[in-house]
């Protein structure tokens, strides 16, 4: 391999690639990045066997070939350095790396020992604007559960149906639902591990214009002119979590989110160790309490307009400042329906485009 | 041959010829989904492995599976869906966490018993009776049928290992399951004192005091673990008062007897003396043939009477490494569907029994003998002819004798210079001391596991 590519394209490809790179000490192989020329282009190219990524940038080439070099040492190097143009060339399993003022040798590895990242073959699925991709997934992204005891909630649910496309995701203690006016798209459903979904939303800031994607066998991808990754998908059915959502609620709230973020973050405070708070809901009042043996405890007193009965509950404060945190309107509306089931948050708008559910705590 | 065995004999060519990671890597969850006349779908399980296997791997798999089965002229891979069916939840409230609770509960709940803190596991019935332990099974066994009368506090010791929690859980579940009312309970010292300082915290010690009022029969794993922490041995005080009282039956055990556990309040001391105090030891060569025999039962797994003695002659000092071993070499059986002759379990058990030899240096010795009665090594040293001193260098002297066969003068150097003549009666006094006084014998043994434990680190 000899070619000359531009550093900061270099430097872009392989922060974007790098990240999903684990330390892996039983395969020592997936520490590493390939890079490959490919139709006149350099490919560089990274996988956890779970996640795998592409990304392809322009470069001048003189002779094509291939190598897998450590990720960390190439990427500080590359990140590092300040020359424009660098020189890559290869010579029994060894990077040459050359610019204006370094000489550099990286020794890496035989790139048929790199794992082939597969193709996926099937017609796209779908095109979305990479920004409106990564806002949906962030909107989810905190409902996803963390632990690996139930793989199908491990991942962000998506739902491709009626014009819409729904992304939710829960860990059974709350629920998140966004959904996505889509015209025209085949009904289908699917669950991104979580991992995935993370690189996603990280790629997708760098990222403009659309993202297409498209499954087939277990597995997705996301891909534009550029740029590929390819994900397992968890296998497994979503619950039906629709039904969990209420349909009637008992009283309803509407109250400012930046008045009722701050007073939630004080209240926080002096939660105990399971982090919960009381509201309590009065007429035009809303009473937000918090109580602990250690540190002491607090209440505070915000505006509120309450139709219907008061009522009292009391949460995790986290869940909900995650709760408000999606929601981007200046009021939002907060549901009561009855003891015991969920606390429901909405943006007041007309698009009724989020829901955030949050079970309350049995005390 | 049907397809797992083909599948299995093309693993275990594979196996050879990869390094361990790789293989597992590229070959973990493979199977052969279906088999027509001269084609063979596998199953993997995903697109990384696919493209991996169709590439690199495709020629040798399709030649060991045309040693096998020669008319297959082709391999064709397939992402796998799912084999495990997964249930159809329905998820009507997301009120999913009492329902991981319950079942994080019911995993536990089979063996575990709530109320009471037990685990049914532990009966008399698996308990092995030997020349070890006959006194501390006589015991506890008594107790059983007169509770809080005969006994009272029973307290049980000896080292890790050797059955002190079994026995413990065995009479605490024999009086459950003869009388459900009866209020039985079971904790360990450390969770004892975590609930008190929970208590403390929630400011309702009262309360945790009358809950262990209210019990029958309280018993106090490691009871030894309360020793230093005054406010636990303070609220054990009074329960142990109150259920004494009362004709409660309370059963304690520890890794020492009472008189030699440091750090301990002289009035819990002697109450823990004035019930019945029974040691077990270290089970002989018979009685750990007898656990194997029983533990094999258990197991549903035959083995003849020369490996059961191999692993009983050489795993001598543990109870639980005894099931250890045992357990491997059941785990080789099934995996290889056979029983495994003598060479092959000496082999199974070479990383358990190979610890290499390891000399016992003079330092370690005198570091644990400083360590166990909690003075410092230079004290141990120099001149002091305090009693408190005194004894511990007498014992150091007589051990350094034991373990490590220094000359008398030699020891006399090590312990700052003493004449050697003070070293042989230092070691004759311990000696004879030894075969008369208990006490000193249990602290001898658990100095010894000092000095041999102090190897692993």
């Amino acid at each position: 391999m000899k070619i000359t590519v531009n550093q900061k394209n270099l430097k872009k490809a392989l922060n974007l690639v790098e990240k999903i790179v684990s330390k892996n000490t039983s395969l020592p192989i997936l520490n590493n990045i390939l890079l490959k020329t490919e139709n006149g282009r350099l490919k560089v190219s990274a996988t956890n066997l779970e996640i795998g990524i592409n990304y392809i940038i322009g470069a001048k080439i003189e002779e094509v070939g291939q190598i897998a070099v450590p990720a960390r040492i190439i990427s500080d190097f590359i990140g590092n350095i300040v020359d424009d143009k660098v020189s890559l060339t290869t010579k029994n399993n060894i990077l040459n790396v050359n610019s204006e003022r370094y000489k550099t040798q990286i020794l890496g590895f035989d790139a048929k020992d790199f794992p082939i990242i597969p193709k996926i073959k099937s017609t796209p699925l779908a095109v979305i604007p990479a920004k409106l991709l990564r806002n949906s997934l962030m909107t989810v992204l905190d409902s996803v559960a963390i632990s690996e005891t139930r793989p199908e909630l491990a991942g962000v649910f998506m739902d491709f149906n009626n014009d819409k496309i729904v992304f939710a995701a829960t860990d059974s203690f709350r629920l998140t639902e966004k959904s996505v006016d889509f015209k025209n798209i085949e009904k289908q459903s699917f669950i991104i591990p979580r991992n995935t979904v993370v690189e996603l939303i990280r790629i997708a800031g760098d990222l403009e214009g659309d993202m297409v994607f498209s499954t087939s066998d277990n597995q997705i991808s996301f891909f534009n002119d550029d740029f590929e990754m390819v994900s397992r998908i968890v296998d497994g059915n979503y619950p039906d979590y629709k039904k969990v959502i209420p349909e009637k609620c008992i009283s309803r709230v509407l109250i400012k989110k930046d008045e009722l973020d701050k007073t939630i973050r004080i209240a926080g405070l002096f939660s105990s160790n399971i982090s919960d708070i009381r509201i309590n809901c009065l007429e035009g009042k809303m009473a937000v309490l918090a109580k602990n043996s250690d540190k002491g405890e607090i209440e505070t007193l915000i505006d509120a307009s309450l139709k219907n009965q008061p009522f009292e509950v009391s949460l995790n404060f986290h869940y909900l400042l995650d709760g408000l945190k999606i929601l981007d309107t200046e009021k939002i509306i907060m549901e009561f329906t009855g003891q015991g089931s969920p606390l429901v948050i909405r943006p007041n708008d007309d698009k009724k485009d989020v829901v955030y559910l949050i079970m309350p705590l049995r005390n | 041959m049907t397809n797992e065995e083909l599948w299995k004999a093309v693993l275990g060519e594979m196996e050879l010829s990869l390094t361990k990671a790789n293989f597992t890597t590229w070959f973990r969850n493979t199977t052969i989904l279906s088999k027509d006349k001269n084609a063979v779908v596998v199953s993997v399980p995903n697109g990384f492995i696919k493209e991996w296997l169709e590439n690199k791997f495709n020629k040798k798999i399709l030649q060991s599976i045309r040693n096998l089965t020669p008319e297959i002229r082709e391999i064709k891979y397939a992402i796998g869906r799912p084999k495990l069916e997964l249930v159809k939840q329905d998820l009507s409230r997301i009120n999913l966490d009492t329902e991981l609770e319950a079942k994080a509960e019911s995993d536990l709940d089979k063996d575990l018993d709530k109320a009471t803190n037990l685990n049914r596991k532990y009966s008399f019935e698996s308990f092995v009776v030997g020349s070890n332990n006959e006194l501390a099974y006589a015991a506890a066994s008594a107790v059983t049928k007169n509770l809080g009368r005969l006994y009272n506090p029973l307290f049980l010791y000896g080292g890790v290992g050797l059955g002190k929690t079994h026995l413990l859980q065995a009479i605490g579940n024999k009086i459950s399951s003869e009388n459900r009312d009866r209020k039985v309970y079971y904790i360990p010292a450390e969770r004892f004192t975590a609930e008190i300082v929970e208590a403390i915290r929630n400011k309702n010690i009262e309360e945790l005091k009358n809950q262990y009022a209210k019990l029958d029969l309280l018993m106090i794993d490691d009871v030894q673990f309360i020793a230093g922490k005054e406010k636990t041995q303070d609220i054990f005080f009074s329960t142990f008062n109150e259920l004494y009282g009362k004709n409660k039956q309370i059963i304690l055990s520890s890794d020492r007897p009472p008189q030699t556990i440091p750090a301990l309040e002289e009035r819990l001391r002697s109450r823990f003396q004035g019930g019945m105090v029974a040691d077990v030891g270290l089970p002989d060569f018979e009685t750990r043939l007898a656990i194997l025999k029983l533990k094999a039962a258990e197991r549903n797994y035959d083995l003849n009477l020369e490996i059961l003695s191999y692993i009983a002659t050489h795993i001598q000092k543990n109870v639980r490494e005894l099931e250890g071993a045992l357990n491997r070499v059941v785990a080789f059986g099934q995996i290889y569907n056979r029983v495994p002759d003598l060479k092959e379990v000496k082999n199974i058990l070479n990383t358990y029994l190979s610890t290499p030899y390891r000399k016992t240096s003079p330092q370690t010795i005198l570091k644990s003998v400083a360590d166990f009665y909690s003075i410092s090594l230079t004290d141990l040293v120099k001149r002091s002819r305090k009693k408190e001193i005194v004894r511990p260098r007498q014992i150091a002297m007589f051990l350094l004798r034991e373990e490590t066969k220094l000359s008398f003068p030699e020891i006399g150097q090590k312990l700052g210079g003493r004449d050697h003549s003070t070293v042989i009666h230092a070691c004759e006094k311990i000696k004879s001391e030894v075969s008369v006084d208990e006490p000193l014998k249990q602290e001898l043994i658990l100095i010894k596991e000092r000095v041999y434990n102090s190897f692993d680190k």
